[in-house]
């Protein structure tokens, strides 16, 4: 069979393509720029440069921006371009906040390659809309973690490494709380940020407000994966039976003849739930474990006791 | 440069005209088919090229952007005549699962804290995105993560319309007692509570403040054109002590004393239900001072909790 002979190609136009498939990931080295269009030959004396302008020229006749800053490529204004709208530059700008609340590494440095994919393709109706979009951003994290980034840093971190901890904690009171655990992970909820943890026994879950917690100390022990969480089981009545909306972590167990309805939750803050549940009033009821029932009884008998 | 900026004329001293005419190239072919002869058109009446192109030169052109990457495919439209097209190309949004996982993270950190407007807006960019880069898996999780995908969006970008004008509206509502029915709002505002939305505002029927569930609301059946407030509200004031003295409080709660152990709050609403449910939720930390009535009623119902646990 003949060999196919290669098709023939302009090697100096895939060179220019290839330059700019690299601006459309980041910055680019000028050192990188040079030896790619030298084909690793440059030795200072060849003409190179000029050929790199003649290249340079070509793409900002075309409409191309490219910025060059402390020896480094940054397209301004790519080739292909994408359609963004103001909700979707604030959206973006959004995403950005998130991301710098990430501890360094991997998940971080993947985030910001997402985002940066998007903005590098702006267009000029997204590249105009960026200062707005800052001006009337609704959520400003720094809000609440001006003082804490570094906290919540930390805290991601002891997620990833999966190694146990010994925290100190302030409630609702400002009781210290001593509490050997494994961390799960970060909760952001309602403009607040809670540390989710294991108990030291796997059975009992605590979201922890970041800015509750005194101090944390590794133990030079694992996490364990094999942990079961303790499993509540309560009944809800009446009106609360046809309302009630069942979380991502409940399920329906059974339905009473009464129209009751019998719900399994697991992977819950047992104070959350507890709080929750006494809103329902009387139309909840805790059905097990013990220790919990008799938690929400010790909750109400504490309540009324304010009024005797 | 500074010459073609004054005289906007091209010289190949400025630039390569190789690699200007393929950037027209890939431009023309990524945006529509084109014919041989209708490139050689678009370069001979382009300002700065001004010269047709052999049929050769233009498949050395073609090869290199293969070689990039470019899916370049020839097409026969109704006329019969063959046209070159890009249907791919290395520039066009990609993701590694990795790059989409860590978004998702994000994403998933900031759907409880945004604002309901934000919120939409953000699974909206989500959803362009997944089209983008063809990918409904990461559309799909992304709407898994999202309190609003029970929703219909385009009722729930009307009531936040709504609300912003504070308009009166008629909705119809699938109640889950009385099934589906009309009520007239004043529309206040939309929130999240408990991984769940919901519309506040002042219902006419009840005369009173009240909440609906977004998901249960099936149209807006009128944004009427003047508002009036309904006539015969009744307000209840309410006092009450907090022993936690970081709460956060509403709208309709203030401060009226604070000492170092305590705060006093006075709310006044023309929902007690919602108050009720709301100080339950303190337990031990929240002692009813005033009125009476609610206080009593408030005990009552902690006395039939308990007669729940021991009598059930």
């Amino acid at each position: 069979m003949a060999k196919k002979t290669p098709e023939k190609c302009n090697e100096s136009c895939i060179k220019m393509f290839e330059f700019l498939k690299k601006l459309y990931v980041g910055e680019v080295d000028f050192k990188w720029v040079i030896n790619h269009f030298s084909d690793g030959k440059y030795d200072g004396t060849s003409n190179t440069h000029v050929t790199l302008n003649k290249y340079l020229n070509a793409l900002k006749i075309f409409g191309i921006k490219i910025k060059k800053t402390n020896g480094k490529y940054r397209m301004l204004s790519p080739l292909y371009k994408m359609k963004f709208d103001l909700n979707d530059v604030k959206s973006i700008n959004l995403l950005k906040k998130g991301c710098d609340l990430l501890p360094d590494g991997k998940n971080k440095s993947h985030c910001q390659e997402f985002i940066n994919a998007l903005e590098v393709r702006y267009d000029e109706t997204a590249q105009s809309l960026i200062q707005v979009a800052e001006t009337t951003q609704n959520l400003d994290l720094a809000f609440y973690h001006s003082e804490m980034v570094e906290q919540v840093k930390q805290c991601e971190k002891y997620c990833q490494d999966k190694q146990k901890l010994e925290i100190i904690f302030t409630d609702d009171k400002g009781n210290e709380i001593n509490l050997l655990c494994s961390p799960v992970e970060t909760v952001y909820q309602k403009r607040k940020i809670y540390l989710r943890v294991n108990s030291n026994s796997g059975s009992r879950i605590y979201e922890i407000p970041i800015d509750n917690i005194k101090s944390v100390h590794p133990i030079p022990s694992s996490v364990s994966g094999n942990t079961m969480p303790t499993t509540i089981v309560f009944r809800i009545k009446n009106r609360l039976a046809k309302n009630y909306k069942i979380r991502d972590w409940e399920k329906v167990q059974g339905f009473e003849t009464d129209g009751s309805k019998i719900i399994v939750n697991k992977n819950e803050d047992f104070n959350i739930l507890l709080n929750r549940l006494m809103r329902y009033g009387n139309q909840c009821e805790i059905i097990s474990p013990k220790f919990i029932k008799d938690e929400m009884i010790n909750l109400i008998n504490k309540t009324l006791s304010n009024y005797q | 440069m500074k010459e073609f900026i004054k005289t906007k004329k091209v010289t190949y001293n400025l630039m390569s005209f190789t690699a200007f005419k393929a950037l027209v190239l890939f431009a023309e072919l990524a945006q529509s088919p084109k014919s041989y002869k209708e490139i050689c058109d678009i370069f001979y009446n382009h300002p700065y090229l001004r010269e047709q192109i052999s049929i050769d030169t233009l498949r050395v052109y073609i090869n290199s952007l293969k070689r990039l990457g470019c899916e370049v495919k020839r097409v026969k439209g109704e006329d019969k005549e063959s046209r070159y097209v890009i249907t791919k190309h290395p520039f066009e949004l990609k993701y590694t699962p990795e790059q989409l996982q860590s978004a998702l993270k994000v994403f998933k950190s900031l759907v409880k804290n945004i604002d309901i407007e934000e919120l939409v807006a953000l699974e909206e960019l989500f959803e362009k995105i997944g089209g983008f880069i063809k990918d409904e898996d990461f559309i799909n999780e992304a709407r898994k993560l999202s309190l609003i995908r029970e929703i219909d969006r385009s009722i729930l970008k009307d009531l936040i319309e709504c609300c912003k004008n504070k308009d009166q509206i008629i909705i119809t509502y699938d109640s889950p007692n009385s099934g589906e029915k009309k009520i007239e709002i004043l529309a206040d505002k939309i929130e999240i509570s408990n991984n769940k939305i919901y519309l506040y505002g002042t219902g006419f029927e009840h005369k009173q403040y009240g909440i609906f569930l977004v998901n249960r609301i099936k149209k807006i059946d009128e944004i009427k054109i003047e508002k009036s407030m309904p006539e015969g509200i009744e307000e209840t004031k309410v006092v009450y002590e907090l022993f936690c003295p970081n709460a956060e409080l509403e709208s309709y709660e203030k401060i009226i004393e604070k000492t170092d152990d305590k705060i006093v709050i006075e709310a006044l609403t023309s929902n007690t239900f919602l108050l009720r449910q709301r100080l339950l939720a303190y337990g031990p930390n929240c002692k009813i001072i005033s009125p009476d009535c609610f206080k009593d009623e408030f005990i009552q119902l902690l006395k039939d909790m308990k007669a729940g646990y021991y009598c059930g």
